[in-house]
């Protein structure tokens, strides 16, 4: 392992810069989609009495709203955990998600499921501000409790001396982290009872099969309930205040409780069906009662539209990965068949529908059959017109002030498209769009968050719901009026609950409301009065009465409801044929409003009396990590070393070094001083990295056709990454090195002025599974060129093909191919090599070489065991996801002559370890003599490592 | 024959290093002896077993570090104790230490390897040490001979010893976290044991032969020390981290739900204020006052009889350990990492120390001294020069 570290300093450079520029899903290759940075953040520091706030000017506002949030909760938290943090808490605050996917204090991609995080080196706290204060509140305690916990247990085991650092489960810590920051609200209710009463549930014995998953946290939270109701608040405490007792929690658990799991289980299971099993005496499971339209996946938004007799919903769905928009034939009630999707527009493979934001958007349809959608693109949402009888997208609308655009629809008359954005201060606000005069209109200017947005039937006005009602001391999302033209703004309800996706009928308003703890379907009458003014009735009528939640109503002919509804971790979409009938039968009203509500309510934020300081940040650099290492090996002796990186807190600047030495005696230690000091900056669009090295030791270099030889260079070299979009993206290297190379057992010398230069094309939209990508392509085209620019002893150019293709066969599996073309071709060039299980299967690893290479890989991926139980009687060992692969790989590696072309067939077994790795086996025969006939005997091969 | 020379040497030099090692092992307990005159001491947790904190002495001001010493391991929320020459302290990694008190030097140690969650008790030659339960050891007191150097007795206890142990001139009682009492003598001979049947996480006080803890589920036992019999069991409103202090006949504790509370010895409530926040401190009385702290940084002082609040104060920060009460001044950790120094009369600030790490101990004062604890594993003095 050693040698090896030896050998590739200089490779090892280059691919850690790769690294470091393109997001590293793939081990050991060059692709990655990329974290754009899109926006030049101009950032200020916020000082409280415990935070540093870390904010750009155009988010003051949102800045000290969070600061007062913070320092409340802090006050909160600090009683709770009995415990103080002596250290300032450092808070980095985004606008929307948007901004937020560009933090470089995670070297990784956000996923848009990630609502913010706390990470341990710099101890930082990360929000994004989605238009919500509650939300935004939430989502700071949340993190919070994460900053406090990991704080307390620490201190715990530093004072009883503890070596091994343990921290309580995931299921506990993100269960309390939810418990102390939010109230058990109709999502969390959601998730719970479609869980019980779907049966798949677990308690604490089994909860390993759920983490990492929203069912983990919210039954986490649950659980904390249940704990302060039964055995008291202190209990949740005492589990971390106990944590010394033992580094299993298990243990913990059981003396703080005086029951083991299995012992708990029993009674919180029971609790659990005890609390969801009566909900369906008296309600329906959607999946049971009426139409279900679709069948796997998450899938949302459904709208109607009708062509040439042919009658079709279009919708949001993600069941092959991507998130796109599907169109599955209208199928009347009592026809049960599950029509296959059609896919009408597919997001997340390039640069135009980067995002389509499936869990935070819904899109709306026009009487002439065009789609409005948003996605994001290039930095910031834009709206989509896609018409469907052109089958195309006929417009594209942007605005400089907006970031982030959600639930767009369209006026009646088709003229208008009215929807919610959060503009660059934050604040999440109802727009309209007039085609005819191409203006934006801004309907609403405040902190509240407001949207849904739907026209009425003669377009004058807008309903939506915004969070300005306050009972009690909380915020409650109702339903208001306002008026395209004056902007007259009317509550239309008023009740501590929380409405959404008002849609309107010819008579009616149907919306959905959380009365009941879930979301269901609601309706509202309306009148107009002579002057076109709209009076709302004072009772709402339940439509649905599902123990489950209702999204995105929509009504066809004003008889006819589809829907989406949460059912077995699933988002669906289904029907009502006539749900004025079902409305009638179920016969349930509930005034709109009632007294307490009060409308508008004062935003706090910090005071000035609180703020200590306020500047703008510079960059001060403190440890990321540290690392140290001895190694000895019989051939090379004994080598030692050390790498470090510091970075300024918001990760844009990185110091990296990396120093060893490989003297074998004290003569040698000053010229084996192997040195690279880099800096690296990922502060704007473009990235680069430059630095110094100095590297002298012996080497065994496979690549080069000396092998095995003794080299001391030193030089500089610099490096950029340009990313055209998520996909794609363009690098550049230049490296100036001096290279004295001695080789061993040819007394052969030579010195070098080394100049190379790199420029190289990468594209990747794959979709990854659990064992490599099953969907997309990747691109990778370089073009090289090294030289000895002074004793002219190198000289020679390169030139690197690669291309994969993942056609996709069903959910899961697919038909991969690969073809690679290295040509490295002059004087000293380096060798490829192939072998192995990542490239040339059959063959031994790394011993085909040849300065040029080709190869093409072909394997059908398809699942093979979805999960094996292991049940030991003192444990259980689950594994999940065996996958199956039967391949065909063809090439061979030359430096002059091509000889012959090598292959191999076979069968392949892989299975993803704890996410971490996948192992790989591979059996099957080499294709021998020229492709004449297959090797006698089979080949067995076991390592790890992701599908190409 | 140079080889022979050699050995000779080096079995000298092992000869000597021996004889020098056992020589300062000598010297050790033979200065521990010297300093056992009991004189001034600050016996138990809250200076005796009804816990006021209270102390007749004037300080002078202004207080500076004396010194500092840095112990292996962390240490709870408890505090010091003295006998006459010097001071006593335990860490959580079962280490006993002796210090001196004029220089903070580290005299002797003792290593018992289990958790002490406790102050140390010293009675004549005789320390009493109570060992918290591990995985894999229960929790147990500890009787060592100081003279001698050895653990002369111990006693198993079921459960887990991490409240304070109440001291009568005859016998100790101890609690344990599942609701066991022991009552043993000096010689850790059990005299009874009881049951509650409830959790106990309370510093138990005791006066007049009347043992008092409150439960995890907000039980008051008022308990006949001398016999073992619980005499009375009275609901308050939730449970009680903190801890009991009795005074002049008037029991004293404050709850999780930021409730404070006072009590006859018989039971009966005669007072009770809410406070800002929960409470995890012991109080703190005089003749006439009451003081306590809560979690939110707030410091209150009531009159002790009619629970009329005198004054309040806050600090932000938060109070998690007992104020020390002296004739003219309090002295209040902050778990933040100040002391505080103010007028009892009115809680004006005349001092304020910042420390290294968050207070853990209760301060103690003695002869002229306060002694203080805090993270990281330190303990300080401060006195005024």
């Amino acid at each position: 392992m050693c040698l090896k570290k030896l050998c590739r300093k200089i490779d090892l450079l280059i691919l850690f810069l790769l690294l470091i520029f393109s997001e590293g899903q793939a081990q050991f290759t060059y692709f990655g989609k990329n974290k754009v940075h899109y926006e030049k953040f101009n950032w200020f520091v916020l000082k409280t009495e415990h935070f540093d706030i870390y904010y750009y000017p155009e988010i003051t506002e949102i800045a000290e709203i969070g600061a007062l949030i913070a320092e409340e909760g802090y006050n909160e938290l600090k009683v709770k955990f009995n415990h103080q943090i002596l250290y300032r808490i450092p808070l980095i605050f985004y606008n929307t998600h948007i901004h937020f996917q560009q933090t470089n204090t995670i070297p990784g991609l956000l996923p848009e499921g990630v609502g913010g995080f706390f990470e341990f080196i710099k101890g930082r706290v990360v929000i994004p501000f989605e238009g919500s204060i509650e939300k935004f509140r939430h989502v700071i305690k949340h993190e919070l409790v994460h900053v406090f916990m990991l704080n307390k247990i620490r201190r715990i085991q530093q004072d009883f001396r503890l070596t091994s650092e343990t921290l309580p489960p995931l299921w506990f810590v993100e269960g309390l982290a939810e418990y102390w920051s939010t109230d058990w609200d109709s999502q969390a209710e959601m998730i719970l009872r479609d869980a019980v009463l779907n049966g798949y549930a677990v308690g604490l014995n089994e909860i390993d099969k759920v983490s990492g998953t929203y069912l983990m946290y919210k039954l986490g939270q649950l659980l904390m309930h249940y704990i302060s109701k039964t055995y008291g608040e202190h209990k949740i405490l005492m589990l971390m205040e106990n944590s010394w007792k033992s580094s299993n929690f298990e243990d913990v658990w059981k003396y703080t409780f005086g029951v083991d799991y299995k012992e708990f289980d029993r009674d919180w299971l029971y609790y659990l069906k005890k609390r969801y099993y009566p909900i369906i005496s008296d309600r329906d499971l959607p999946g049971y009662s009426v139409n279900k339209l679709t069948n796997s996946g998450f899938n949302f938004s459904p709208v109607f539209y009708e062509k040439k007799n042919e009658s079709s919903i279009y919708y949001l769905g993600n069941i092959r990965g991507y998130t796109s928009i599907y169109r599955i034939p209208f199928v009347k009630e009592g026809e049960r068949k599950f029509s296959e999707p059609q896919l009408v527009l597919q997001g997340e493979s390039s640069d135009e529908f980067e995002s389509l934001h499936l869990f935070r958007t819904s899109f709306g349809i026009s009487r002439d059959g065009r789609i409005v959608f948003t996605s994001k693109s290039k930095g910031r949402d834009k709206i989509y017109i896609f018409d469907i009888n052109q089958n195309k997208i006929t417009l594209k609308l942007s605005f400089d002030e907006i970031t982030s655009i959600s639930n767009p629809s369209f006026s009646h008359d088709g003229k208008k498209i009215t929807f919610s954005a959060i503009d660059n201060k934050g604040y999440s606000d109802i727009y309209v769009y007039e085609f005819n005069r191409s203006k934006l209109i801004r309907l609403t200017n405040d902190l509240y968050d407001d949207k849904t947005p739907a026209f009425s039937p003669d377009d004058n006005i807008i309903v939506f719901t915004s969070d300005r009602m306050i009972f009690n001391g909380k915020t409650f999302y109702n339903l208001f009026s306002i008026k395209v033209d004056n902007f007259e703004l009317t509550p239309i309800t008023a009740l501590n609950q929380n409405f959404s996706y008002p849609k309107f009928t010819s008579s009616k308003i149907l919306f959905t409301c959380d009365y009941d703890n879930v979301n269901n379907i609601w309706s509202l009458d309306f009148n107009t009065d002579g002057n076109g003014n709209f009076i709302f009735d004072d009772k709402m009528k339940k439509v649905t009465n599902f123990s489950t939640s209702t999204f995105d109503p929509f009504i066809i002919n004003d008889t006819t409801l589809i829907f989406s509804a949460f059912e077995k971790f699933s988002f669906q979409i289904f029907s009502i044929n006539n749900f004025i009938s079902m409305m009638d039968s179920i016969n349930y009203y509930v005034l709109t409003k009632i007294g307490g509500m009060k409308l508008h309510w004062f935003v706090s934020k910090i005071d000035g009396i609180r703020i200590k300081e306020r500047y703008k940040y510079e960059r001060e650099y403190t440890l990321d990590f540290a690392q140290s290492q001895i190694s000895t090996n019989p051939v090379y002796g004994t080598t030692g070393g050390a790498i470090f990186a510091v970075s300024d807190l918001l990760s844009d600047e990185y110091y990296q070094f990396l120093v060893f030495n490989t003297a074998q005696s004290r003569d040698e230690i000053l010229k084996s001083f192997n040195v690279l000091i880099s800096r690296i900056s990922l502060a704007q669009k473009t990235n680069f990295a430059y630095g110094v090295y100095h590297f002298s030791g012996r080497r065994y270099d496979i690549r080069d056709s000396d092998e095995y030889f003794y080299e001391r260079s030193f030089g500089v070299y610099f490096a950029l990454s340009y990313p055209f979009s998520f996909f794609r993206r363009l690098e550049a290297s230049v490296m100036l090195g001096n290279s004295n190379k001695e080789v061993f057992y040819s007394f052969k010398n030579r010195k070098a002025l080394l100049l190379t230069n790199t420029i190289s094309y990468i594209f990747d939209n794959s979709l990854w599974a659990s064992t490599g990508p099953i969907d997309g392509s990747r691109l990778l085209i370089l073009l090289g060129q090294t030289n000895d620019i002074k004793f002219s002893n190198v000289n020679y150019y390169s030139f690197m093909l690669d291309y994969r293709n993942y056609l996709r066969l069903g959910m899961k599996s697919a038909f991969a191919s690969r073809f690679q073309l290295f040509i490295n071709e002059g004087k000293e060039a380096r060798r490829f090599f192939m072998g192995g299980n990542w490239d040339l299967r059959g063959y031994p690893r790394w011993s085909i070489k040849g300065e040029k290479l080709w190869l093409s890989s072909f394997e059908f991926r398809f699942p093979l065991i979805d999960q094996i139980s292991l049940k030991f009687p003192f444990l259980t060992v689950n594994l999940y996801e065996f996958r199956g692969a039967t391949f065909f790989d063809i090439g061979n590696a030359w430096d002059v002559k091509y000889k012959e072309t090598l292959g191999s067939i076979g069968f392949g077994l892989r299975m993803n370890l704890f996410g971490v790795l996948v192992l790989r086996y591979d059996i099957g025969k080499r294709i021998e003599d020229s492709f004449r006939r297959l090797q006698d005997r089979m080949f067995y091969q076991f390592f790890f490592g992701w599908d190409f | 024959m140079l080889c022979n020379k050699c050995f000779r040497y080096k079995s000298l030099i092992s000869f000597s290093i021996m004889t020098l090692i056992f020589f300062i092992s000598c010297t050790k307990k033979i200065q521990i002896e010297k300093y056992l005159e009991p004189e001034n001491k600050w016996q138990s947790f809250g200076y005796d077993s009804s816990r006021n904190f209270y102390i007749r002495s004037d300080l002078k001001l202004p207080l500076k570090q004396k010194w500092e010493v840095e112990l292996e391991a962390g240490i709870s929320h408890s505090s010091i104790t003295s006998i006459s020459n010097f001071v006593c302290v335990a860490d959580l990694k079962g280490n006993v230490y002796f210090l001196n008190p004029e220089i903070g030097r580290i005299l002797s140690k003792i290593s018992l390897k289990q958790p002490i969650l406790t102050s140390v008790i010293v009675r004549e030659r005789d320390l009493i040490i109570s060992l918290a339960e591990t995985k894999n050891k229960k929790s147990q007191l500890v009787l060592y001979d100081l003279l001698n150097g050895k653990v002369k007795k111990t006693f198993e206890v079921e459960g887990s010893i991490e409240r304070e142990l109440v001291l009568h001139k005859d016998f100790l009682i101890a609690t344990t976290t599942s609701g066991r009492i022991y009552s043993l003598k000096y010689d850790l001979n059990k005299i009874w044991e009881i049951q509650l049947n409830e959790e106990l996480n309370c510093h138990p006080a005791s006066s007049n032969n009347l043992f008092v803890t409150v439960s995890l589920k907000g039980n008051l036992f008022l308990v006949d020390m001398m016999i073992g019999k619980v005499l009375k069991k009275i609901k308050i409103s939730s449970g009680v981290n903190s801890g009991i202090s009795i005074s002049n006949n008037l029991i004293y504790f404050g709850n999780s739900d930021g409730n404070f509370y006072c009590f006859t010895l018989d039971g009966s409530k005669v007072w009770q204020e809410k406070l800002k926040a929960s409470v995890k401190a012991i109080p703190s009385i005089d003749d006439s006052s009451v003081f306590i702290g809560d979690l939110l940084g707030n410091v209150y002082a009531f009159d002790n009889k009619t629970g009329k609040k005198k004054w309040e104060t806050s600090f932000g920060g938060m109070i998690n350990n007992s104020i020390l009460v002296l004739n003219n001044q309090l002295i209040v950790p902050d778990s933040k990492g100040f002391i505080y120094v103010l007028e009892k009369l009115d809680g004006g600030l005349v001092q304020k120390i910042e420390l290294k790490g968050r207070v853990k101990f209760s301060p103690v004062l003695v002869k002229n001294k306060v002694f203080i604890g805090y993270d990281d594993k330190k303990i300080a003095a401060y006195e005024n020069d």
